[in-house]
């Protein structure tokens, strides 16, 4: 009996675009979920014990000793939610842009990709004025004990939000040089979904950090 | 190795997607287009900063400020699991997800918060008028 071996190949041909990796759709895995996908929100879980223990040293270290800055001295709550809103907007705008690169509308999807870079570069050049008004005020980074872990919670949160700039300005120009497919939006969704995790730890930030600095006991 | 004779390319049939990804698990709508979902829940969830940042100009809003500022922190927290919730499920897609995938991530948060909330509860934080830590 005659037999014929049909090799198995994904992503190919259509977009004849050589040099990429295979597309992950179809791919078989013990849990019928993306590898990728699944090592994302991995990481994301990871990442929670991270800024769970930032938080939870700013909120030890957050009284100010007698004649030191504290934070009722120094945040000013209007211009840190509208950088609040510029973030929680961006989200919308990322979410748009995967929603139209799944339809194949990879002009909608650069632009809305661009305006979530743009998004994040005002939220970013927010935090560097904020910064650089708190230093002027007198709080430095080693200034208390409150500064400290006041510049290391958000500092690191401000490195996550550059990374997550610099991933977003990589996809764009994957799509620009049209390497990123209908059928690789998968990588976008990864992207997005490290942009939304930064998006929902300044969610946390803004309302436990900024909004009740006296309201918790302690 | 030779396989059975067939013209078909193997990933032809798609009767049996058994242990094969399509991105979004175990969904049927994965695919959808959810771009009015988006925009609602960007708007609400605009809504409820909007209400957070309310607290700040309006401290005394009979809403939030009975208990001397328990009622603050409880409607600010409230506020702020709300949106988390609401990213998490709608921007992130774990609504339409599959559950291991919710499994993943929240095994991961809930680990966190109560070793920080023990951490916490070490350090004497929930003790109203104590000194946390000497200097």
């Amino acid at each position: 009996m005659a037999s014929v071996t049909v090799p198995i190949e994904h992503g190919s041909g259509e977009h004849g675009l050589s040099g990429l990796s295979p597309i992950d759709h179809g791919h078989e895995t013990n849990t019928g979920i993306s590898n990728t996908k699944l090592a994302m929100w991995l990481f994301l879980g990871s990442e929670c014990l991270l800024f769970g223990g930032l938080i939870t040293t700013y909120l030890i270290y957050k009284t100010p000793l007698p004649g030191q800055l504290g934070p009722k001295d120094v945040f000013d709550i209007p211009f840190t939610s509208v950088s609040s809103f510029v973030l929680l907007m961006s989200s919308l705008t990322m979410v748009l842009s995967h929603s139209a690169l799944e339809k194949g509308d990879h002009y909608r999807c650069q632009v809305w990709l661009a305006a979530t870079a743009l998004l994040g570069s005002v939220f970013i050049s927010g935090q560097i004025y904020e910064f650089t008004a708190f230093v002027r005020e007198g709080l430095g980074y080693t200034s208390s004990r409150f500064s400290s872990a006041f510049y290391t919670l958000t500092g690191f949160h401000g490195v996550h939000v550059t990374v997550g700039i610099i991933m977003l300005i990589s996809t764009l120009l994957l799509s620009v040089r049209g390497k990123l497919p209908k059928e690789r939006a998968e990588t976008l969704e990864i992207v997005g979904l490290y942009w939304h995790f930064v998006d929902v730890v300044w969610v946390v930030i803004f309302v436990v950090i900024y909004l009740i600095p006296e309201g918790v006991p302690g | 190795m030779t396989a059975p004779a067939s013209t078909e390319p193997a990933l032809a049939d798609t009767s049996d997607d058994s242990g094969r990804h399509d991105g979004h698990g175990s969904h049927d709508d994965g695919h959808a287009d959810h771009t009015g979902t988006y925009i609602k829940t960007a708007l609400f969830l605009a809504f409820v900063t909007a209400l957070e940042t309310a607290t700040y100009f309006q401290p005394t809003f009979l809403l939030w400020s009975w208990g001397s500022g328990v009622g603050l922190t409880v409607f600010l927290l409230s506020c702020m699991a709300i949106k988390f919730i609401t990213i998490v499920y709608v921007f992130m897609h774990l609504k339409y997800d599959n559950k291991l995938l919710s499994i993943a991530f929240y095994a991961g948060l809930i680990l966190a918060v109560t070793v920080y909330l023990a951490v916490l509860g070490a350090f004497r934080f929930f003790s109203s008028g104590s000194q946390m830590v000497q200097p």
